[in-house]
């Protein structure tokens, strides 16, 4: 029994970091119908910038603000450089291929992954890397009988917060508005006066801010990070993604926990080897059955 | 911070100004080009013949060379699926593993040798990608490419996890034997030869593919599958075809690159392997042979000239790719469309004598599709025909005839239905109820490619032309469907197969030449006006010899002068006794030609006759013609 529920709490905090990715390849691809290869790499690069402010500095964040107010400080520095460098990923990679077509922006895409998945190596090392224990909180609680550390029920707080946030901007502010209007038709949400420029400044931003939190989180979470560990995380995510119903906001947060939870049982029951060929085959079988995801919208092609 | 925005901008502007450039055209330059790149193919194939003679060339070189020639077959395998037919496919390794893993399972096991495990190789991986592209075919796009990075990794993981102990785990498989052809293949130099030698071959074929029914089938895919499907092209049927195709090939590299390496284990197939090829396709040109090879060269000389860069180079590597999207999105060497004469000449090639011209026999194109239909009889009868979407009643219980011989004009305000009823005849959407009839057959239902070949052919409303192909390869688009060349005819070249396509071109250039294009034929359709794209889209239409045109607003954006000749040009196959049903606007050009009349109003009939009794009718002047007054 135990064993079930630790499955399925494990289960939660790895999906919520699939959720959290997911937000920001469905908010991208709503706007720019572009699979964004490199998103999984910035979700790397929040973990390593995130090793670096706590623990390459020996501790001097920790010392400063404390084991928690650390950590809080450095997911503020981390969500911020990652959301610029997502700014800037567009700028130079994004905008000028984009009147060239789709194909270009998918091998634009793929250039960008290699480039940072690299730039990563090549600035810590290709070796994995390691958060200091000092750093990482290790409490343990019992809640409701089932053990949980506080960095679990602290994941999961702070995944929930930032998805409700999300949410909320996205489905009842007028910028939600615009965002879903720009999703649904670049052009005409052009003509009715939205900004799709400054639509696409915020996903740019917010996405990979949200990646780049979420890569800090589970470098504490396993503590041991490798420069490539995004690629995995980010077709994952990716999965979640479709799985929930691509463009569909609540639907990436659903799809996220949904292949956490399933992922982590299968690993517990089944074959921790075999669970990725599965979690690969639930993709296809979705796409075959459903391709709109679970809570995804059919839109029919005008001819 | 101002200069980065201005060099941004700069970037952000070259990427446009080569996208104008591109869309310029067809011109003197491209003979030009075409010429040079004669002279190109001739100096490459001496390069690569001699090479491996140059006294630098070692053994670590001439391996590299072999590399090359892995990926040069790698990204022809890819081009087949991602250039030509245009499906974003980032597993394609996958298939490589299949064809490695088959050859070396079943030599270690078994002791095959490897020669006759070259095409069984091809064989199983064509297979595969057969069984596991067969239920997701009909994605689009990116779903597709998700669902080709899920079948690449599956394969891979399955690798890894060693079923049944067949593929050795992460280890992989050692101890395969080295190909025999009269001598044992061992030495780098003999692999070299022999990688390139079967390059040569599948170049040959391809080149053969492209210039056939076959290899513009996937152009017309790729441009735009609607219109292809609705012209008498089965998408379905040859994007598998391009699947099978390229993950054969895929094979053969597989079982190559085993036997050469001895050795293979799952680290060689993953998806960075993948993208590596989608890029090698994309900078050398999407559907372009030599750009691929170039592509692969790039792929495999740029890490061994940056080799001083070290663990930099990947990262370089990465912002090249993204460099040469901003400067050349349309790859090193874009592919060059076939002019007619070039067409034609391929395939005249080996006769003796005077080679003729395009155009100069006159063919008579079977028409054993057309049963003979008099003036009057029912060509095309709806009979109770309904569709809705969602809560929205488009086509509501609709009855209706179009007689043969006749114009039958359906008119209406915006949004009555008229789009969608020509959908439901032309089989894009499929009827809720009711039966249409066409010939006395029921097509309800069908998939739009077999209603076309019935000889019911059309054009659409926002013109769907194939814009980066020639206005022939346009037109040859019509005639596909009533060609029979399949891929064994058009790679060998059989004389059938050679007649059928001679009588295409001569057919289609015809139908060119009745629209008033027949000057055109080598020009880029994206190069003609507004008002010769809609010509275009007519003579694409005739190309299929239908009994029955189908025309969406034929009219809309042309001046009065090219409205005029239309009107023209429908009269004079009305002659022929060609059937037309047309959607208009324009109530001078349904006055003009139209024997028949239908006004249609919510998806129902309003009224019908000919168009002097609408235009007295009170119910079709409040609908839709209004009064004079207003």
């Amino acid at each position: 029994m135990t064993i079930l529920q630790e499955q399925i709490i494990n289960g939660l905090t790895i999906g919520s970091f699939y959720a959290l990715v997911a937000l920001g390849y469905s908010m991208v691809y709503g706007v720019m119908k572009l699979i964004n290869f490199a998103h999984g790499d910035l979700f790397s690069l929040g973990a390593f910038l995130g090793y670096t402010v706590l623990t390459g500095t020996s501790g001097v964040v920790t010392r400063m603000f404390g084991l928690w107010g650390g950590i809080a400080c450095t997911a503020l520095v981390v969500g911020l450089s990652v959301a610029i460098a997502g700014i800037l990923m567009e700028r130079i990679a994004y905008r000028p291929v984009y009147p060239s077509g789709r194909l270009s922006l998918v091998v634009s895409a793929l250039g960008m992954s290699i480039f940072i998945q690299n730039a990563i190596m090549a600035i810590w090392g290709a070796r994995p890397q390691a958060f200091a224990a000092a750093v990482v909180p290790s409490t343990r609680l019992t809640v409701l009988g089932i053990p949980v550390t506080v960095l679990q029920i602290i994941i999961l707080a702070v995944s929930f917060l930032l998805m409700a946030a999300i949410w909320f901007i996205v489905e009842k502010t007028a910028f939600g508005a615009s965002i879903r209007a720009a999703a649904l038709d670049r052009e005409t949400a052009t003509l009715v006066g939205i900004d799709v420029r400054k639509v696409i400044f915020f996903v740019f931003a917010l996405g990979p801010g949200l990646g780049g939190i979420a890569g800090l989180m589970n470098g504490l979470y396993y503590r041991s990070i490798t420069f490539n560990m995004g690629w995995n995380y980010g077709l994952k995510a990716f999965t979640a993604t479709i799985l929930g119903g691509i463009g569909n906001i609540p639907g990436a947060m659903l799809g996220g926990l949904l292949l956490g939870i399933f992922e982590s049982l299968l690993a517990g029951y089944v074959s921790g080897a075999w669970k990725d060929v599965f979690v690969f085959l639930i993709l296809i079988l979705t796409l075959i059955f459903r391709p709109t995801g679970i809570l995804g919208e059919k839109t029919a092609e005008k001819v | 911070m101002d200069i980065t925005k201005s060099l941004l901008d700069r970037i952000a502007k070259a990427g446009q100004d080569h996208e104008h450039k591109r869309e310029a055209g067809n011109d003197a330059g491209t003979l030009r080009r075409a010429r040079n790149r004669k002279r190109l193919l001739v100096v490459a194939i001496v390069a690569i013949a001699i090479a491996p003679f140059f006294p630098f060339v070692d053994d670590y070189w001439i391996d590299i060379g072999f590399y090359f020639g892995i990926y040069t077959l790698l990204g022809l395998s890819l081009n087949i699926v991602l250039g030509e037919v245009g499906l974003f496919d980032l597993g394609h390794m996958g298939f490589y593993a299949i064809g490695a893993y088959t050859t070396a399972i079943l030599n270690t096991a078994l002791h095959i040798p490897i020669m006759v495990l070259l095409p069984i190789s091809a064989v199983a991986a064509g297979l595969f990608a057969w069984i596991v592209t067969a239920p997701v075919i009909h994605l689009k796009g990116d779903y597709l490419c998700i669902v080709t990075i899920g079948i690449g990794e599956i394969v891979r993981l399955t690798m890894i996890n060693n079923p049944f102990g067949l593929t050795g785990g992460p280890n992989g498989i050692n101890g395969i034997d080295s190909p025999m052809i009269f001598v044992p293949i061992i030495s780098s130099r003999q692999f070299y030869y022999f990688v390139w030698a079967l390059i040569a071959i599948v170049i040959f074929g391809l080149v053969r593919l492209q210039r056939s029914r076959i290899g513009r089938a996937w152009n017309y895919i790729r441009e735009d599958e609607t219109a292809a499907e609705a012209l008498g092209v089965d998408v379905r049927h040859y994007k598998l075809a391009a699947f099978v195709l390229g993950a054969a090939i895929a094979g053969l590299a597989g079982n190559i690159y085993a036997s050469k390496q001895m050795s293979i284990s799952p680290e060689s197939f993953t998806f960075m392997e993948s993208s590596l090829l989608f890029c090698i396709v994309l900078l050398g040109g999407l559907g372009s042979i030599p750009g691929t090879v170039l592509g692969a060269l790039a792929i495999t000389i740029f890490p061994e000239i940056f080799r001083a860069l070290a663990q930099y180079r990947l990262m370089f590597f990465g912002l090249a790719l993204l460099i040469m999207m901003v400067f050349k999105p349309a790859g090193l060497m874009p592919r060059l469309r076939e002019s007619g004469e070039e067409l034609r000449s391929t395939l005249s090639k080996r006769r003796r004598g005077k080679k003729a011209t395009l155009g100069d026999e006159r063919h008579e194109v079977p028409q054993e599709h057309q049963a003979p239909s008099l003036l009057g009889d029912a060509l095309l009868e709806l009979k109770n025909v309904r569709l809705s979407f969602g809560g929205v009643t488009a086509v509501a219980g609709f009855d209706a005839t179009v007689e043969a011989g006749k114009i039958t004009a359906l008119i209406g305000p915006n949004g009555a239905g008229k789009t969608t009823l020509f959908n439901l005849i032309t089989g894009i959407y499929k009827p809720e109820t009711g039966t249409i009839l066409f010939k006395g057959k029921n097509i309800a239902g069908l998939p739009p490619h077999v209603i076309a070949a019935q000889g019911i052919a059309r054009t659409f409303q926002n013109i769907r032309i194939f814009p980066s192909l020639t206005c022939l390869e346009n037109v040859l688009c019509g005639q596909h469907c009533r060609g029979r060349a399949e891929f064994t005819g058009s790679l060998f070249h059989v004389p059938s197969q050679c007649e059928e396509e001679k009588t295409m071109l001569d057919f289609s250039l015809r139908c060119l030449e009745r629209v008033g294009l027949g000057d055109s034929m080598d020009n880029l359709a994206a190069s003609l006006p507004y008002g010769k794209r809609r010509s275009l889209e007519i003579a694409r239409a005739l190309a299929l010899c239908p009994d029955l045109l189908v025309l969406d607003e034929p009219s809309s954006g042309l001046n009065d002068v090219e409205t005029e000749e239309l009107a023209g040009l429908l009269l004079s196959l009305l002659h022929e006794g060609l059937s037309i049903l047309l959607i208009e606007h324009d109530m001078h050009l349904v006055d003009m030609v139209s024997d028949h009349v239908i006004v249609m109003q919510s998806g129902r009939i309003i009224a019908e006759g000919t168009m002097r009794d609408m235009r007295k009718n009170p119910l079709v002047i409040e609908a839709y013609l209004g009064t004079e007054e207003d």
